[in-house]
């Protein structure tokens, strides 16, 4: 918390900020570091469920007590503007709480970027009765907010969506198969990416906001995979069967939607970032309580050099991860663009998280290959932070492009 | 129902201890600080009871330096209505007899009460004796490591904690209650960022020690030293039977050669 604190300290806050921020994180750490990191490994064990016969899916138990803790303590409505029932406080402040929430269960953690996310594109895009009613209920947590972007055959490259909308009436009726959808068949907004145009291509896309309780049969969920980790969040394959989204649920204006999209993931791209300096935070100070502890030829590992200068090269990237996201929050929320800067944060901490958890299995030795230990979860859970939100890949071509670009 | 909740501030548990220290409690005033988590529990129970009876007042006071703002603000922003500081700078008043003097004093002041509660103890002394001592001095009932409370007319009925089970007692109103961190109210509720917000709005009062008409501050307490137990070296014995009833028997009897009271083994 220190680390966090000491950061915060350099940015422009007014004093009556810096102690608001400093009086939720405390709050924040207390609830991730009493209770949500002590279910941490029942939810790894027992993972999400999906129930074929009902096509219900829940989360594992207590998850969502736990939940509702956070509502409870206006987690959600951090960043939501005061005009729809939250607190319009900073992006800094709320990427911030990402990072605790990471460093207990980063399969917790999976309900705050993409609810800001949610919230973040209705804002700015949402018709008026989109915003007035969807708002409230992210803000307060009632409704959990969910990407339904990937399909089948549109991974990194989310222009080839095929899930088609037809415009029937006063609605649009969209047909296809999303898949990957974190928190799909719980949430109660879905963003989503469908072809208006096909003449079009890219071109063609549009964006919406899918409630299922409007969608009714027509959103469906067909399975839940089964993950190398992250198994407490749930990730659902969706079938879109003629699904009626309401023409005031259009986000922006139709056939801009990827742009829209793309646009908007560099906002989450740096909550990404938190949750990876969270969970190489809690991956550094396991292996340094181990180190310290474990005791070979005489003296404590972490007393030999080749582990006290692994330790060095973790508590070195985990701040530099940290200080890439909590930058990057600040400029966006000083109103910059940061579509450079949010990649790079992304790229650089998600393989920070990667080095470090391999890391700290490493200094665990067999231990750390035993699922009684900690690290042996963060590093499962870890990997999939350089593949969702953009790989690093396409992280390096928007960095790589966007540089260049900028020196012409 | 008007309860006055009182509320200490204390070192940061999360602070690491300097090399020539034992024991957090030197540093207050130095280093960072933070509620006093007993003190959370008696701020639990003043809201359960306030919120179950549907009318009343929580107050909570602190006696600290302005570091302590801090902990009056986590106050509010956990539910508490009201809530002032009395200033102690440069800790200006530590002895336990005159903190309770005052804080008897502070409680003359605000007048109108029907529950002063603390919580069991303090995480840096842990004496104990605040709400003994200061129901004392007002001259009020009071019974300490309270697990629950029902109300009842102008009367309580409190259990609380003694040695192997609890005792239940009924306290004529005003009294002075020290609040367990088992029971009713071992889960004190979290800040929430409604509550910060308007927490972080509020001007918290101060109140100065020397206009409370809390009498003589000088003490016939004095505090010499805090020192840590010496390390003891016991041997380790274990007992081998068969016959299960024999080895209980050995393993009581060895017990009671040593000293322990075991009640009704003879
Ligand atoms: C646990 C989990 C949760 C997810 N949650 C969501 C969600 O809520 N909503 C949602 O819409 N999606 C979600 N996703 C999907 C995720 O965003 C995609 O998996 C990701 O974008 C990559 O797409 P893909 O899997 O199809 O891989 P592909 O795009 O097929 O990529 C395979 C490999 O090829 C590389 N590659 C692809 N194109 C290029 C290129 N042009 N240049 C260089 N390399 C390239 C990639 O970097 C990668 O290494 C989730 C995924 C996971 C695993």
């Amino acid at each position: 918390m220190k680390q966090i604190t000491k950061i915060f300290k350099t940015f422009n806050f007014s004093k009556e900020e810096q102690e608001q921020n400093q009086m939720i994180l405390d709050m924040v750490y207390e609830l991730a570091m009493n209770e949500i990191i002590e279910k941490e490994q029942d939810w790894d064990e027992e993972g999400a469920h999906f129930d074929p016969a009902t096509k219900q899916v829940s989360y594992p138990s207590g998850m969502m007590d736990l939940y509702k803790k956070c509502q409870e303590n206006d987690l959600f409505a951090i960043i939501v503007p005061e005009k729809y029932d939250g607190f319009g406080l900073s992006y800094t402040l709320w990427t911030a709480v990402i990072e605790l929430m990471a460093r207990a269960s980063l399969a917790f953690s999976m309900f705050f970027p993409s609810q800001s996310l949610s919230i973040e594109i209705i804002n700015n895009h949402g018709t008026a009765q989109a915003k007035e009613k969807y708002l409230p209920l992210l803000s307060s947590g009632d409704a959990i907010g969910a990407m339904a972007f990937s399909e089948p055959n549109a991974g990194s490259d989310i222009s080839a969506v095929t899930t088609k909308a037809e415009l029937e009436g006063n609605s649009y009726y969209l047909t296809g198969n999303k898949i990957w959808l974190s928190h799909g068949g719980a949430a109660g907004t879905n963003i989503g990416l469908a072809v208006t145009d096909k003449s079009k291509g890219p071109r063609g896309l549009s964006a919406f906001v899918i409630d299922p309780e409007i969608a009714g049969d027509g959103y469906e969920v067909v399975r839940i995979e089964e993950k190398m980790g992250l198994h407490g969040s749930i990730t659902a394959q969706v079938a879109l069967d003629r699904a009626e989204v309401p023409k005031e649920n259009l986000l922006g204006n139709e056939n801009e939607g990827l742009r829209l999209v793309l646009g908007s993931l560099a906002s989450s791209r740096i909550g990404i970032a938190a949750q990876s300096a969270g969970i190489a935070e809690t991956a550094l100070q396991e292996s340094i309580n181990y180190a310290n502890q474990r005791v070979q030829f005489g003296r404590p590992i972490g007393k030999h050099q080749a582990i006290s200068f692994m330790l060095a090269d973790m508590a070195t990237q985990v701040h530099q991860a940290r200080l890439l996201y909590l930058n990057t929050a600040r400029m966006k929320d000083n109103g910059e663009n940061t579509q450079i800067e949010s990649s790079i944060a992304k790229y650089y901490a998600t393989e920070a998280a990667q080095k470090v958890t391999y890391d700290a299995v490493q200094i665990h030795g067999g231990y750390g290959y035993s699922r009684e230990y900690r690290v042996e979860r963060l590093f499962r859970d870890a990997r999939v932070l350089t593949i969702y939100e953009g790989t690093s890949e396409m992280q390096k071509t928007i960095i790589s492009r966007g540089t260049q670009a900028r020196a012409e | 129902m008007n309860i006055i909740v009182f509320i200490k501030a204390t070192i940061d548990r999360n602070a690491p201890l300097g090399p020539d220290e034992t024991f957090p409690g030197d540093r207050d005033d130095k280093a960072d600080v933070m509620t006093n988590n007993y003190d959370k529990h008696a701020i639990e129970a003043a809201l359960q009871i306030v919120e179950k009876k549907g009318d009343g007042k929580v107050t909570a006071v602190c006696l600290g330096s302005d570091m302590a703002d801090k902990v009056v603000k986590e106050a509010i922003a956990m539910g508490c209505h009201e809530a002032f500081r009395i200033e102690n700078s440069e800790a200006r008043v530590i002895n336990f007899f005159s903190v309770a003097k005052i804080l008897a004093a502070a409680i003359k002041k605000i007048g109108t009460y029907d529950l002063i509660l603390f919580g069991m103890q303090s995480y840096d002394y842990g004496t104990a004796t605040m709400a003994p001592m200061v129901s004392e001095f007002l001259d009020l009932p009071t019974a300490s490591w309270v697990e629950r409370i029902s109300l009842n007319g102008d009367k309580i009925n409190v259990e609380k904690v003694i040695e192997g089970g609890t005792r239940t007692i009924e306290l004529q109103l005003p009294a002075v209650l020290s609040i367990a961190s088992s029971g009713d109210f071992e889960e004190p509720r979290y800040t929430s960022v409604r509550r910060i917000m308007k927490a972080s709005r509020t001007k918290v009062p101060v109140w100065e020690i020397d206009k409370l008409e809390a009498g003589a501050l000088d003490t016939n307490v004095e505090f010499t030293k805090i020192e840590q137990p010496p390390a003891r070296m016991e041997e380790c014995v274990v007992f081998k039977d068969d016959d299960v009833p024999v080895l209980i028997d050995n393993l009581l009897s060895a017990l009671k050669d040593k000293g322990l009271n075991l009640g009704a083994y003879k």
